[in-house]
């Protein structure tokens, strides 16, 4: 349940951007999660609930958008893109891929009123 | 909200009067772009009592605890302190292979361990008696140790100058994963008991180790464990994973985990040192 933790930091991060906007409350976090990030979106969801509970995003909705997932391939040494961790290569097959993008939590914008 | 098609609010658009067919998005739909502050445009005085604004923000989550695990990084490089942070499931034998560990280096290199677990003191305890120093960080509810935690162990923990720091995660193969503590090589302790699919059943925490280790090899004779299967699925997660297979109880493979700790820290080879 390490998602309550990433709740909590997802949380700070909007109080803090909302400072100096009179903002009334949040309305809508979004964040872009990576095709590999190691977090449940459920439980990211949950977990904001609890953590938002008493600020100023409290009741606000949580928008997920996935991001691409990207790794090398050792067999055909191009940068390829995975639908998941274990997907093998799309190009050649091959299984020895090394993750270069998709572990990404980033909060991208949010709405205020 | 919109109440018809349920897109978000930003989603700044009229509606047709509910006596014609069409839901469509007009021209005004504007979706919000990052950094830039956009009213809504023109419409009822009624339909939106509040004025929407989107804030750019375009942080990392993991921004705070990176943070942290750089500070930490210069930290042990400016004393050349190798930190390995060992990863498993409860009961893999962390702590087991930790004491032996702590028996075969600690003649020769200064070592200092961080406990991990939600309850308890009882792990640092065992650490202690073998005479090093070790302190324990109890998590509570949390499921893993973050680099903020580790900082603080640290003014605590005497500076171990081209020694180790092991820092024991709290036992849980999923939360730990994602989060740097500073340390140059993440360390997962698998045992034989759990099943060769567990790379591919947790694969983050599999991706992210630079070792596994493969521990409670004396059992084998009394399992179905396959070593051959459980490697050719930890590399598919991880194709750059080195493996080495041990048993804490008996001693056996031991010496090769040490030479592999040794060759990290200034008194091996230190060609991988400071690992970044």
């Amino acid at each position: 349940m390490h998602e309550l933790a990433l709740a909590r930091e997802i949380i700070a991060i909007v109080e803090q951007a909302a400072e100096g906007h009179n903002a009334n409350r949040v309305r809508v976090i979004r964040v872009a999660l990576g095709a590999f990030g190691h977090v449940e979106d459920s439980s990211l969801r949950f977990a904001l609930l609890a953590a938002a509970n008493g600020t100023i995003a409290e009741g606000a909705g949580l928008e997920i958008s996935r991001t691409t997932g990207r790794a090398w391939c050792q067999d055909c040494r191009n940068t390829v893109i995975l639908e998941t961790r274990l997907s093998p290569c799309p190009r050649c097959g091959g299984v020895k891929l090394d993750v270069v993008a998709g572990d990404e939590l980033r909060i991208v914008n949010m709405e205020i009123e | 909200m919109c109440g018809i098609c349920g897109c978000g609010p930003t989603h700044n658009h009229d509606h047709p009067p509910p006596e014609t067919s069409a839901h469509s998005h007009l021209p005004s739909h504007v979706h919000g772009i990052p950094g830039q502050t956009i009213s809504p445009p023109s419409r009822q005085p009624d339909a939106n009592p509040f004025q929407t604004r989107l804030i750019r923000i375009e942080r990392d989550v993991y921004e705070a605890n990176n943070v942290h695990a750089r500070r930490n990084r210069e930290r042990l490089a400016q004393t050349q302190t190798l930190a390995l942070n060992l990863l498993s499931s409860p009961g893999s034998g962390k702590t087991t292979l930790l004491t032996r560990l702590i028996e075969r280096l600690g003649a020769t290199l200064p070592i200092v361990v961080i406990e991990g677990d939600q309850q308890t003191d009882a792990d640092a305890q065992r650490i202690r008696a073998t005479g090093v120093q070790a302190i324990q960080i109890n998590t509570g509810k949390g499921c893993h140790l973050d680099a903020h935690m580790v900082s603080h162990a640290l003014e605590t923990l005497p500076v171990v100058a081209s020694g180790v720091l092991f820092i024991e995660n709290v036992g849980n193969l999923v939360c730990p994963a994602g989060f740097d503590l500073g340390e140059a090589h993440k360390v997962v302790v698998l045992s034989v008991t759990e099943g060769e699919d567990k790379p591919l059943k947790y694969p983050d925490i599999f991706t992210a180790a630079d070792l596994m280790v493969l521990n409670k090899s004396d059992l084998l004779p009394y399992l179905d464990f396959n070593v051959a299967e459980c490697m050719a699925n930890a590399l598919r997660v991880n194709p750059r994973l080195q493996i080495l297979m041990v048993s804490a109880r008996t001693g056996e493979g031991l010496a090769a985990l040490c030479a592999w700790i040794e060759a990290r820290t200034p008194h091996g080879t230190g060609a991988n040192f400071p690992a970044q």
